[in-house]
C-alpha cells in the first residue's frame, strides 16, 4: 500500500467549520462531508459551510530518506515516501463551479510542492499558477510536498464566482516536554557507571539502551549532543528531528548511526566556529503546555540560557532563531552565565503532577531549601562523600564555610529568584507550581568564579513513563548522609515529600563519572518521546503569519 | 582487574543495592573515613617524602602505583578536564600525582587537573605546592595549585595563596582571592586583597572586595565605596556587598539610590533592598 497519507479525513477544521474566514464568496448549499462525532454535534457549532469547500492540508517537510536513495525532497515523488500529503477535490464539488476551475498557490512558493498524476503542476519550479482544471465528474488527487518545517501556503480554487482557500502547511519542529511518554531512553556506558546504566537497565528494560562508550569517545554527556524534536501531520505522519548540537565532541555522529533512517532525521543548526558550552542541550529544554495570560501554549514553552546578544553568551543565536521562527513553543531565556558548564538543566526541571491543577510542577534549584534543611541536621552528622570530594566531612563544615554560605546566598539573590521570577512570568506559574529543591553550588577550578553543584543536582531529572502507567524519575543520589540507606537522606526525603507521591523514584549514583564531571544524571541521558497533540487543532492561534 | 577496581565495584556493590529497589535501605556505612589531608605531618623535603611514597608502592602495591600513574583526567561537561573517580584513599597516591607534576609534561589543561584533584586526595600537598606553583608557567595551572590550597591550612597553603594574589596572571589572583575568602588564614592575606583592589583586571578587584566582605575587613571600606562607581558591574556589586557585609547600613542613602538606578539588575535589586533595610 502507499504510504502516502491521505489529508482527507472527516470532521477536519474545515468541514466542521472552524474555517469560515477561508470561505469568500461561495454559494450556500449542501454539506458534502458529513460530520460526526462529539467534534462535530456541540450546539454551538455553527451553521454547516457551503458546498465549495475543500480540505486543508497538514502535513511534514519530506525531509527524510524513506527510499535510501537521498533526502525525499530531492526526490520524484515515490510510493513508499510517506512524508507526502494527499488533497482531493471531489468531482461532486468541482462540478458545483459549473466550468473550467483555476488552482493558484500562494505562500512559500519554494517549499511547497504540488503534483497531479506524479508531475509537478505548482510550486516550486512549477510557480503559482494558476493552473486549470476541467471537471470531468472526478476526483482530483493532488500530491502535496514539504520542503521545510512551518512551511504555510494557500491554495485557491476558483470557478466562476465560488473560490475556496486551502490553507497548506508543514508542521513545526516541536521539541518535546516531561509530560509526554517516553519511547526509549539513552545513556553511555563508560568504566565506572555501571551502577548508574544498571539503574536504567533494571528499570526501563528494553526501553533503554546503553551505547557503548568506546564508540563514542567516552563521551557521557547525552543531554548535550541532542534534542529529540517531532514533527506530525494528519494522518499519523511523523518525522521525527534529532537537533544535532554544534557542541561536536565524541557523540558527534552517534545520530547518523543509529537514528537517522526513514522517519528520523538530523539537523543542525549554528556555526562550530563559535561554539561554546551554552550549545550543549543541556541548555535547552521545553517546558509542559501551560497558558499565559490567557493563551495557550499547547507544547509549553522553549527556554533555553543565554545573556545579551554576542556570539558566546548562549545558545547559538542561528538556533535560537530558527526555533523561534517556528512560533508554537514561543522561546525564552535564562541566564545561566553564572554557572561552570551553563545549562539550564542544572538548576531547573518540570515533574509531572496529576493532582496539581496544571499538571506539573515546575522544579528548581533553591538555596534556602539546602540551608533549612541542613539546619535540622547536628552539625557533626557525618557526610563521607562530602568530606573528600568536597572538602566538607560533616554538616557543620558547611555551615562554617561562610565563603560558602554567602556565594550560595547571593547566587540566589542574584540569579536564582529573578529566575524564578521569569519563569512565574513566561509560564504563568504561581508559587503552588514550584518545587524547590534543596541545593547548594561552589566554584570549580579553572572556571572563572562560576559554579557547579556542591550537592548532585537533583534538580538534574529524567522524568519517563514508558509503559503508559507509571512515571519513573532518575536523579542524583545525594549521598548525604553517612550510610547506604536513601532513606535516612534529608535531602531525599525533602524533595520526595514536596513532590507528587504518584512518582516512583530512583536516586541513582552518578558521583563519580557524572557529579564529579560536572554533570548529573539528566546531562547524561536521552529520551525520546512520542507526540501527544495535533499542533494544526491546537496550536493555529500561534502560528501566526505562517 | 587493577585494585581500584575492585574495590570500586566492591564499594558500589554496597552502596547502590538491588537496582530494580527505589530506595536503598540498607544500612551500611557509606565511604571509610578519610583522613583529613592537612593533619598529615608534613616534615623534611617533600621530593624526599614523594619518593619514598613511590618507592614504597611500587614494591607493596605496583598495581596501584601503575594505575595511578596511568590514570587520566576526564572531560567535563564543561569542556575543562577533571578526575572524575575518586582517587584512592592511600595517603601515597597523593605523591604519585605530586610525582607527576613534578616530572612535567603533560598539557597544561592535565596539570591543571592534576593539581586540582590533589585536593581531594589524603596525603600532604601544600608544601610542595609552594615549590610547583613557583615554576609553573601555565597561569591555569597555577590556578589550579591555589584552589588546593583551599583545603589545606599549613603554612605553606597561606604562602601559595599570598603568592597567587600577587600573580603576573589575572586569572591566578582572583582565583587567590576567591579562596582567601574561605580560608581560615584568610584575614592575614587583607593587605594583598587590598592591593588588588587596585588591580587593572576588573575580575581580581570583584573577587577582592568579596573576599574583603566576607572576611570583615573594616580597614578596606574607604577603597570599597569608592569601588562602588567602578566601571565594571561585578566590581559595583561586590563591593556594595562587601560594604554591607562588613558596616551594615554604612552605605549612604544618596548613594543606594544612585545604585537602585544601576543598569545591571543584581546592582539594582541589591541597592533596593538595602535602602529598604535602611528604612527600617
Amino acid at each position: 500500500m502507499s504510504r502516502i497519507t491521505c489529508a482527507l479525513v472527516l470532521c477536519s477544521v474545515a468541514a466542521c467549520g472552524g474555517e469560515e474566514a477561508n470561505q469568500n464568496g461561495a454559494d450556500a448549499g449542501t454539506v458534502t462531508d458529513a460530520c460526526s462525532g462529539s467534534d462535530c454535534t456541540t450546539p454551538d457549532a455553527p451553521p454547516p459551510p457551503p458546498a465549495w469547500t475543500f480540505h486543508n492540508v497538514f502535513g511534514v517537510a519530506n525531509l527524510d530518506d524513506d527510499d535510501g536513495g537521498g533526502r525525499d525532497w530531492e526526490q520524484a515523488p515515490f510510493a513508499t515516501d510517506d512524508d507526502l500529503s494527499k488533497l482531493v477535490l471531489p468531482g461532486s464539488t468541482l462540478a458545483l463551479g459549473g466550468g473550467p476551475v483555476q488552482l493558484t498557490l500562494s505562500g512559500s512558493l519554494t517549499n511547497i510542492r504540488i503534483y497531479r498524476a506524479d508531475v509537478l503542476v505548482l510550486g516550486d519550479t512549477a510557480g503559482a499558477g494558476p493552473l486549470t482544471i476541467t471537471p470531468d465528474g472526478s476526483d482530483v488527487e493532488l500530491v502535496v510536498e514539504f520542503g521545510n518545517f512551518a512551511v504555510a501556503g494557500e491554495l485557491a480554487i476558483a470557478a466562476g464566482t465560488n473560490t475556496w482557500v486551502s490553507k497548506l502547511q508543514s508542521a513545526p519542529l516541536l521539541m518535546n516536554h516531561h509530560l509526554q511518554p517516553a519511547e526509549h531512553v539513552w545513556a553511555t556506558a563508560v568504566n565506572g557507571n555501571a551502577s548508574f546504566i544498571n539503574s536504567y537497565q533494571s528499570v526501563l528494560g528494553t526501553k533503554f539502551t546503553a551505547v557503548a562508550g568506546s564508540t563514542v569517545g567516552g563521551d557521557v554527556w547525552m543531554q548535550d549532543e541532542f534534542e529529540f524534536g517531532t514533527t506530525t501531520g494528519e494522518g499519523n505522519q511523523r518525522l521525527d528531528v534529532v537537533i544535532d548540537s554544534i557542541r561536536d565532541r565524541g557523540l558527534n555522529g552517534l545520530a547518523q548511526r543509529i537514528w537517522v533512517g526513514p522517519d528520523t532525521i538530523a539537523a543542525t543548526w549554528g556555526n562550530t566556529q563559535f561554539r561554546t558550552s551554552y550549545d550543549s542541550f543541556g541548555n535547552l529544554e521545553a517546558s509542559p503546555p501551560v497558558t499565559v495570560n490567557g493563551v495557550v501554549y499547547p507544547f509549553g514553552k522553549i527556554y533555553y540560557g543565554r545573556v545579551g546578544t554576542g556570539t558566546t553568551s548562549g545558545l547559538s543565536t542561528t538556533l535560537g532563531t530558527f526555533l523561534a521562527s517556528q512560533k508554537v513553543q514561543a522561546p525564552f531565556q535564562l541566564p545561566t552565565n553564572w554557572l561552570c558548564v551553563g545549562h539550564v538543566d542544572e538548576y531547573s526541571s518540570f515533574l509531572p503532577d496529576p493532582a496539581s491543577p496544571k499538571g506539573f510542577k515546575l522544579v528548581i534549584a533553591d538555596v534556602p531549601a539546602a540551608l533549612a534543611v541542613l539546619a535540622t541536621l547536628p552539625p557533626t552528622a557525618t557526610l563521607p562523600y562530602y568530606g573528600q570530594d568536597h572538602g566538607y566531612p560533616t554538616v557543620g563544615s558547611i555551615l562554617n564555610d561562610a565563603a560558602l554560605i554567602a556565594l550560595n546566598n547571593d547566587l540566589q539573590a542574584d540569579y536564582l529568584n529573578p529566575i524564578v521570577a521569569k519563569f512565574k512570568t513566561e509560564l504563568g506559574l504561581t508559587d503552588a507550581d514550584i518545587i524547590k529543591v534543596p541545593s547548594l553550588f561552589e566554584t570549580v577550578s579553572n572556571c572563572g568564579g562560576r559554579v557547579a553543584a556542591l550537592i548532585p543536582g537533583m534538580a538534574n531529572l529524567i522524568v519517563a513513563n514508558v509503559d503508559g502507567q507509571t512515571t519513573h524519575v532518575f536523579t542524583a543520589d545525594p549521598f548525604f548522609r553517612s550510610t547506604t540507606n536513601q532513606a535516612t537522606d534529608p535531602m531525599i526525603n525533602a524533595f520526595k515529600a514536596a513532590s507528587s507521591p504518584t512518582l516512583q523514584w530512583h536516586f541513582i549514583d552518578d558521583w563519580n563519572t557524572y557529579h564529579l564531571g560536572l554533570g548529573e544524571v539528566h546531562c547524561g541521558t536521552n529520551v525520546r518521546r512520542t507526540p501527544t497533540a495535533s499542533w494544526w487543532t491546537t496550536a493555529q492561534h500561534l502560528m501566526g503569519s505562517n | 582487574m587493577t585494585r581500584q577496581a575492585v574495590a570500586l565495584i566492591i564499594f558500589l556493590a554496597a552502596c547502590s543495592g538491588p537496582e530494580d529497589t527505589t530506595i536503598e535501605s540498607s544500612n551500611t556505612p557509606l565511604r571509610p573515613a578519610m583522613t583529613t589531608p592537612t593533619q598529615q605531618p608534613v616534615s623534611g623535603d617533600w621530593r624526599v617524602r614523594v619518593a619514598a611514597d613511590v618507592a614504597a608502592l611500587r614494591t607493596s602495591d605496583p598495581a596501584l602505583l601503575a594505575e595511578l600513574t596511568a590514570v587520566m583526567p576526564q572531560r567535563t561537561r564543561a569542556g575543562i578536564l577533571r578526575f572524575t573517580s575518586t582517587p584512592s584513599v592511600d595517603p601515597r597516591a597523593t605523591s604519585v600525582f605530586l610525582d607527576r607534576l613534578a616530572r612535567g609534561g603533560g598539557s597544561a589543561t592535565e596539570r591543571a587537573a592534576l593539581g586540582e584533584v590533589l585536593a581531594r586526595t589524603t596525603g600532604a600537598y601544600a608544601d610542595a605546592l609552594v615549590d610547583l606553583f613557583a615554576g609553573e608557567r601555565e597561569a591555569m595551572v597555577r590556578s589550579a595549585f591555589v584552589h588546593s590550597a583551599k583545603r589545606a591550612t599549613s603554612e605553606h597553603a597561606v604562602t601559595v595563596i599570598q603568592r597567587g594574589l600577587t600573580d603576573p596572571a589575572a586569572e591566578v589572583q582572583a582565583e587567590a582571592a576567591r579562596v582567601a575568602a574561605g580560608h581560615p588564614a584568610g584575614p592575614r592575606l587583607a593587605p594583598e586583597l587590598r592591593a588588588a583592589l587596585a588591580s587593572s583586571a576588573p575580575e581580581v578587584r570583584a573577587e577582592a572586595a568579596r573576599a574583603l566582605g566576607i572576611l570583615g575587613v573594616v580597614s578596606a571600606r574607604g577603597e570599597l565605596v569608592a569601588l562602588l562607581q567602578d566601571g565594571a558591574a561585578d566590581v559595583r556589586l561586590e563591593s556594595l556587598r562587601a560594604l554591607d557585609r562588613i558596616a551594615p547600613g554604612s552605605v549612604d542613602a544618596a548613594t543606594l539610590a544612585s545604585l537602585s538606578r544601576d543598569t545591571d539588575e543584581r546592582i539594582s535589586r541589591l541597592a533596593v533592598r538595602l535602602a529598604d533595610t535602611a528604612v527600617r
